[in-house]
């Protein structure tokens, strides 16, 4: 936190260069968040290609209120976002009708994401709604609070928990599901 | 019972590392835009050198020797004159990674051979008798089971149907047939972004096996940890060799995969004598029923087959 506050001054005061460091340090994060909100990898480092792409062109303009990991965060979920909504516009389905894209276990994929162990838990990931998806991933894997996600999401904090308790009890029912077949 | 907090912990462990090609893109990015802020990057430098030298005749012509003399005798860090003697895998895998990758872009269709091995430590491997054909276009798909290792026992397709997909089994071992909407068992839908997922994870390979001929072809192979693109276990690698005219992926070895089945051996699944289609050869995926094959799953076959010698 307080080695992120540094990079944040520095970069304040027109070390531009301290861009690498906060990319060096967030993009292994960045890029599993993508991924795990896509169910695709390649998407993801386009993704976060993206954001980084705006957070440079921004940058003259950018001051921290927050933390930088949720910053970034925030960016992904909401490139992503935009992402998932273009896919389903193509395909004229709404976001919130869509029922998640399938994913094969076996895919490079999968592999390349979470590796064996985790492969059961990223295909029941991938069968929830986008939306409890964010929330669980932005409030679990990256640590950000009910309320900066709420905000992020333009809904009621508790919208945000709701959907968070319907991800987890839906992930729980599924992983329980398969380990005890 | 998995409980919340367990979930909660599975969710932090998930990770997946950023390519070299997002590191690139990305530090590119950078750089430009620090150029641009430090204002080094003159976006008149290009025009203000080509200026004179269009101007001036004298130095149209030096400029034109500068070019034949760059042309003639070469340039060292030019791709494929390097000092590397046509070891094209001793140069950065940025370089040739892109290109197998643009080579692979130009395939619809693949057709290998699938095998599987199991090994225990100290004794030697043993290849399983029966392996699979497998032919895999971006949308369907079929495969050949040689169960004993000599003769087609089954076929299976696996073809769009509209918008769905139909699968086609054909048991040569029972003399049936059966088929499904919508199952797909081994089917991978795009396995020519399987090749290049391997071919992405080289510049992380740890190390390279030299030359050996697989399938009558030379080929280059490279080692790559498991552990570099997941949380796989230890002794987890794999291999992957390249034929090293076409560049395209020739053998891939994938070891230390567990063994359900037998406590302390692991296994290998090989995929081998691999032939690159530029346009899927529909012919081959056109499911056929030969003459005289009942409709029925070979297991209801099998069932009734062992009924009817029991009375």
């Amino acid at each position: 936190m307080l080695e992120d506050k540094l990079l944040i001054w520095k970069f304040n005061r027109g070390n531009r260069n301290i861009l690498r460091g906060i990319y060096e340090k967030y993009k292994d994060d960045l890029v599993t968040l993508a991924a795990a909100l896509l169910n695709d990898v390649s998407s993801a480092e386009d993704v976060v290609h993206e954001v980084f792409v705006s957070f440079i062109e921004s940058s003259r303009k950018f001051r921290l209120t927050g933390t930088l990991k949720g910053y970034l965060a925030t960016c992904v979920a909401n490139n992503a976002r935009n992402k998932i909504k273009a896919r389903r516009t193509h395909r004229g389905i709404a976001l919130d009708q869509a029922s998640p894209a399938p994913m094969d276990s076996n895919s490079p994929e999968f592999r390349a994401i979470f590796g064996e162990e985790l492969r059961q838990l990223s295909w029941a990931l991938s069968q929830l709604p986008y939306e409890q998806r964010e929330v669980l991933l932005l409030h679990t894997y990256n640590g950000m609070k009910f309320k900066a996600i709420a905000r992020q999401q333009n809904v009621s904090i508790n919208t945000v928990q709701g959907r968070y308790r319907y991800a987890l009890d839906k992930l729980r029912s599924m992983l329980n599901g398969e380990v005890e077949k | 019972m998995r409980q919340a907090e367990d979930i909660n912990e599975l969710i932090q462990k998930l990770h997946l590392k950023a390519s070299a090609d997002l590191d690139k893109r990305v530090h590119e990015v950078i750089s430009k835009g620090l150029a641009k802020s430090d204002k080094t990057e003159s976006a008149v430098s290009q025009p203000e050198l080509w200026r004179p030298i269009a101007k001036w005749r004298i130095t149209k012509l030096a400029a034109a020797v500068v070019i034949v003399v760059v042309v003639v005798s070469g340039i060292t860090f030019w791709p494929s004159s390097g000092p590397e003697n046509g070891k094209w895998w001793l140069k950065p895998s940025a370089v040739w990674g892109q290109e197998i990758m643009d080579s692979l872009e130009k395939i619809e269709a693949l057709v290998y051979r699938q095998r599987g091995a199991s090994v225990r430590d100290f004794e030697p491997i043993q290849m399983s008798r029966g392996w699979e054909k497998r032919y895999n276009a971006k949308d369907r798909y079929r495969r050949d089971r040689y169960d004993d290792g000599k003769n087609i026992a089954n076929i299976q397709w696996v073809v769009p149907d509209g918008k769905d997909t139909l699968m086609v089994e054909v048991s040569l071992e029972h003399k049936c047939y059966f088929k499904r909407r919508n199952e797909r068992y081994g089917f991978i839908p795009n396995p020519v972004e399987e090749l290049g997922w391997y071919v992405r994870l080289l510049d992380r390979a740890d190390r390279i096996l030299g030359t050996r001929e697989f399938d009558g072809r030379k080929c280059i192979g490279f080692e790559v940890s498991a552990s570099k693109y997941g949380d796989n276990r230890d002794g987890r690698f794999d291999r992957i060799w390249f034929d090293l005219k076409t560049k395209l992926p020739m053998r891939i070895e994938r070891h230390g995969l567990p063994d359900s089945f037998n406590a302390g051996r692991s296994r290998i699944i090989i995929h081998d004598q691999f032939e690159y289609y530029a346009k899927v050869p529909v012919d081959l995926f056109e499911p056929q029923i030969p003459e005289g094959f009942i409709f029925g799953h070979p297991d209801e076959i099998r069932a009734a087959g062992e009924k009817e010698r029991k009375e």
